[in-house]
């Protein structure tokens, strides 16, 4: 998962596009993580534990799990992975790219 | 690799989540030949002990077996050493055989109620729980000890899981059970898309069920987690913000990222 994040990540990096994580790792543990697999996205620490305040108000009991948001913050898929992510990720943006030439269209 | 209390790792591998990565790692194991080896070794010495020592010494065979390969897996330095040994996982279906065959010897007694219920509550599918099954719902329904079984069968593929939930519902005399069995309901309604009966079903456990013990805290906070859930992190809703910190404790919130396609990546390097 760690790969096909880097390359999500590196793939749209001058897109309208995050990668944000809500980790349950031990403080120490997360950062050796993000430092061993040059994660260059941010994440939430959420307090050291599955328990932690954001994964209890989002009721997450399995991890990972995935939640893709459009531009609007709505949530638009739940739990793709990989291809399906990358797949979700393509369809929102080309809807924004949709949405941005739309609202340029010059008023008759 | 982190593991976590017996209880709280299955709950994670029974995430509704099919392709979580503690799921995942369950599911592909196959079983170890030289631990499989020693186990028969085990099972002759235990043969002629009281039936209750017998399902002493299955259990903590198996337990050894699965802190063995958390040990060893912990202990891996390279990815090929850790892909041996997922190939070797020790699987719970060569102990559900013989706790099964325990429990048809000694139908009577009371270590039959909990030889079946860790056939289902350990291996999830296939003929060995079916038959566990079935032979709890017909001469333990009234067992305290179905509890357990309401929580696994929640996550359970097997076609029967929601008619013996409804049993237990109905015939279990005990409060916890039949609390279990009404969210582990819940649950598979919320699976199946059936929205309004799982909301029906998650109102019940808050007003009948609150106090009993749950996966994170009472069955009453599990319960309004699912709606909340099902209310507001539903496809179609606006997310909810998060704020908090990252790991250098600067703050950030989800809606400064408004404008922009956002994937949220709960995580933990396990």
């Amino acid at each position: 998962m760690y790969p096909h994040e880097r390359s999500l990540v590196k793939r749209l990096k001058d897109k309208p596009f995050a990668l944000l994580g809500v980790n349950s790792d031990p403080k120490e543990h997360l950062k050796q993580v993000v430092k061993k697999e040059n994660m260059t996205w941010r994440s939430w620490w959420d307090g050291g534990s599955t328990e932690g305040p954001i994964a209890t108000k989002w009721n997450v009991r399995g991890w990972p799990t995935i939640y893709v948001l459009d531009h609007k913050g709505v949530i638009r898929y739940k739990d793709v992975r990989e291809k399906a992510m990358d797949d979700a990720v393509d369809a929102l943006l080309a809807e924004l790219e949709r949405d941005k030439a739309g609202g340029k269209k010059p008023k008759d | 690799m982190k593991v976590p209390t017996s209880k709280r790792r299955a709950f994670v591998s029974m995430s509704g989540t099919p392709f979580g990565m503690v799921t995942l790692l369950s599911t592909l194991l196959l079983s170890a030949p030289v631990i499989l080896a020693e186990a028969a070794g085990k099972a002759v010495d235990t043969a002629s002990a009281s039936s209750a020592d017998e399902y002493h010494a299955l259990v903590k065979e198996y337990d050894a077996a699965r802190q063995g390969f958390s040990k060893a897996y912990g202990a891996a330095k390279t990815d090929e050493e850790r892909q041996k040994l997922i190939e070797n996982y020790p699987q719970p279906r060569s102990w559900s055989r013989r706790l099964l065959d325990l429990a048809r010897k000694n139908p009577k007694d009371p270590v039959a109620a909990d030889a079946l219920a860790w056939v289902v509550t350990n291996d999830r599918y296939g003929e060995v729980m079916n038959e566990a099954l079935e032979i709890l719902l017909r001469d333990h329904i009234e067992s305290e000890k179905l509890g357990a079984v309401a929580q696994a069968l929640a996550y359970s593929d097997a076609k029967q899981a929601e008619t013996a939930l409804q049993t237990m519902l109905q015939k279990n005399p005990h409060h916890e059970v039949q609390g279990q069995a009404l969210f582990a309901l819940g649950l598979i309604d919320k699976s199946r898309r059936k929205d309004s009966d799982a909301e029906k079903r998650f109102e019940q456990v808050l007003e009948k069920f609150a106090d009993i013990q749950g996966f994170r805290g009472t069955l009453a906070d599990a319960a309004r987690g699912q709606l909340y859930e099902m209310r507001n992190l539903a496809i179609g809703k606006v997310a909810p913000d998060i704020e908090g910190q990252d790991l250098d404790a600067k703050s950030f919130k989800l809606s400064d990222y408004r404008g922009k396609i956002v994937v949220i990546d709960f995580w933990g390097d396990w």
